[in-house]
């Protein structure tokens, strides 16, 4: 009762928590604008996925829930589609660049510890950064409901001032080059080829930080960036590898579109100091639990090869 | 010289069969169900292993998948403090899974006794060192596609020299397509003293059925497919979520 046998995935599994497990990170998708793909795919190796058929079926998943949470931040008006496109042709682009990286790395050997350590590295540093830079500004403007405009202009404003190709981001309500978003886009590619996963969580403090946009704008935005990238990802592994397990998706999908939906609604409730503070933790959390797996001793000290 | 070879060649086949050792299998091996059917509901099933053992011995019962060479990553330590993958190595012929069910008194805690009838998981070690198997079988253990039960089984008497045996055995969840070995032994004064075996097919049926084909079979179809389908699915959600009261 209750159970579903995958035939791709080669197992069977509870309805009832792939359905709950979808719409936790649906509501995180929602609120956060990142796919959950940093999350979901472990929690689906721990209730018995193999991790190649956890990372390509979440990418189908992520389809759909960022299809949904993407058309709740466009009513709301808070696609930025000039950027966003902009965005997702640099992390095409980077994500090619991010594939041949890692061949050239596997070539080198110790590519697993190099991915791991960009990976605690990145998470850290990113986790840091925003809860540090959200608790001040809590406690600068403990009534504001939009992040504060950056106050000082530093050598990066300026050096953003000169770049050619300057346009306007109307709905972002920021004025740059177009090559800002090509660039930054193409290393979030890379970095997430490198690491395998969607780089909502990268991709998110890029465009608050460094393109500089408001929170609200950035969901929104970066949702409609994931899809596409999560598209592509799901053709690629389904003809590749075919680790696509379309029922767990499915199931998945049930819980974590109707999670997106009320993860934008909460979204929108949230003050944008609030939503970076609570991201900012799930950051940490995630690095913290990677930071154990590599210093702790596994429970067994061997793993099938493939997938990584 | 064909026609010269042909009545030689009949007359050694009539005393071959006729010998002790080409008679019909005295004891035997079944499963109830036959086939394992993995359709959309398949969680795993019991199935009931019976046959039939020499007179005064015990029975063991073994159900093996197929054999194969299998790459695995070994884990180790970097720089004296970080856990990862640090080499591979290659298990040759060990099988997918190995569920054994034994009588309590024949595999008694996995003794040396035990390990003498040549029956246990030490036969099938691919080459592998003490400490690799070890690893190998916990991760096995952990998909539940390595088992040793112990006890269970049922006697009746058959005939003269045989006794009826049968015993209820756990098939886990994640079992795969294919075609599984059935062996049934009959163990008596720490010897093996019949051996007998059947196969049991496993096969996707119905819904697993179709999409595994699809997966395999048409490969880009499937993942346009599961791409429209998922997007619908976001849309509808949406489409939902507006009619009940409030994107704002």
């Amino acid at each position: 009762m209750w159970h579903m046998y995958l035939p791709i995935a080669g197992n069977s599994v509870n309805v009832i928590l792939i359905f709950g497990l979808g719409g936790f990170v649906g509501l995180l998708s929602g609120i956060f604008g990142v796919g959950g793909g940093f999350l979901m795919t472990p929690l689906l190796i721990m209730f018995g996925i193999p991790p190649t058929v956890a990372a390509a079926s979440d990418s189908n998943q992520i389809v759909g829930a960022s299809t949904s949470g993407c058309l709740a931040h466009y009513r709301l008006g808070n696609v930025d589609f000039k950027m966003g496109l902009l965005l997702l042709v640099g992390g095409v682009l980077g994500g090619y660049a991010g594939v041949e990286v890692i061949k050239l790395l596997r070539a080198m050997g110790n590519a697993n510890f190099l991915i791991n350590i960009t990976y605690v590295l990145m998470l850290g540093f990113v986790g840091v950064y925003m809860f540090i830079d959200s608790v001040q500004g809590l406690r600068k403007k403990p009534s504001s409901g939009e992040p504060a405009k950056p106050v000082k202009k530093s050598n990066y404003a300026a050096m953003m001032e000169k770049l050619p190709l300057q346009t306007s981001f109307e709905k972002s309500g920021v004025r740059m080059s177009m090559l800002m978003p090509l660039v930054l886009g193409v290393l979030v590619g890379v970095l997430s080829a490198i690491m395998g996963v969607g780089g909502g969580f990268i991709m998110v403090p890029v465009m608050v930080y460094l393109l500089r946009m408001p929170m609200h704008v950035v969901v929104g935005t970066s949702l409609f960036q994931i899809l596409f990238t999560c598209i592509n990802v799901t053709i690629l592994q389904s003809y590749t590898n075919h680790t696509v397990d379309f029922v767990l998706a499915l199931l998945l999908l049930l819980g974590s579109t109707i999670g997106a939906q009320f993860g934008t609604r909460l979204s929108k409730r949230l003050k944008g100091e609030q939503l970076k503070i609570l991201l900012a933790s799930l950051v940490l959390v995630v690095m913290v639990k990677m930071l154990l797996n590599l210093l702790l001793t596994p429970d067994v000290l061997l793993a099938y090869s493939g997938g990584h | 010289m064909k026609k010269r070879l042909l009545p030689i060649l009949i007359v050694a086949a009539a005393v071959l069969c006729a010998a002790p050792g080409f008679a019909a299998p005295r004891y035997t091996v079944r499963t109830k169900p036959s086939e394992i059917e993995i359709g959309a509901g398949y969680n795993g099933e019991a199935i009931t292993v019976t046959g039939t053992i020499p007179t005064g011995s015990s029975a063991v019962v073994r159900i093996l998948g197929e054999r194969e060479d299998k790459q695995f990553k070994q884990k180790g330590q970097a720089f004296g403090f970080l856990w990862m993958n640090l080499g591979s190595i290659i298990l040759r012929g060990v099988p997918d899974v190995f569920l054994l069910a034994s009588d309590r008194g024949v595999y008694a805690g996995g003794g040396a006794q035990w390990t003498k009838l040549g029956l246990g998981l030490d036969a099938l070690r691919g080459g592998a060192d003490d400490f690799t198997f070890g690893e190998f079988i916990k991760l096995k253990e952990q998909e539940k596609l390595y088992a040793i039960q112990e006890g269970g089984f049922e006697y009746a008497p058959s005939d003269d020299d045989s006794r009826a045996f049968k015993v209820t055995m756990a098939i886990p969840s994640s079992l795969r397509q294919g075609v599984y070995k059935v062996e049934a032994f009959g163990v008596q004064d720490g010897r093996v003293v019949s051996r007998a075996s059947s196969d049991m097919e496993a096969k996707l049926t119905g819904f697993p059925a179709l999409l595994g084909n699809m997966a395999f079979h048409h490969a880009l179809l499937y993942g346009v497919f599961a791409v429209i389908v998922a997007i619908l699915a976001g849309l509808l959600m949406t489409v939902v979520f507006k009619d009940k009261g409030g994107a704002h």
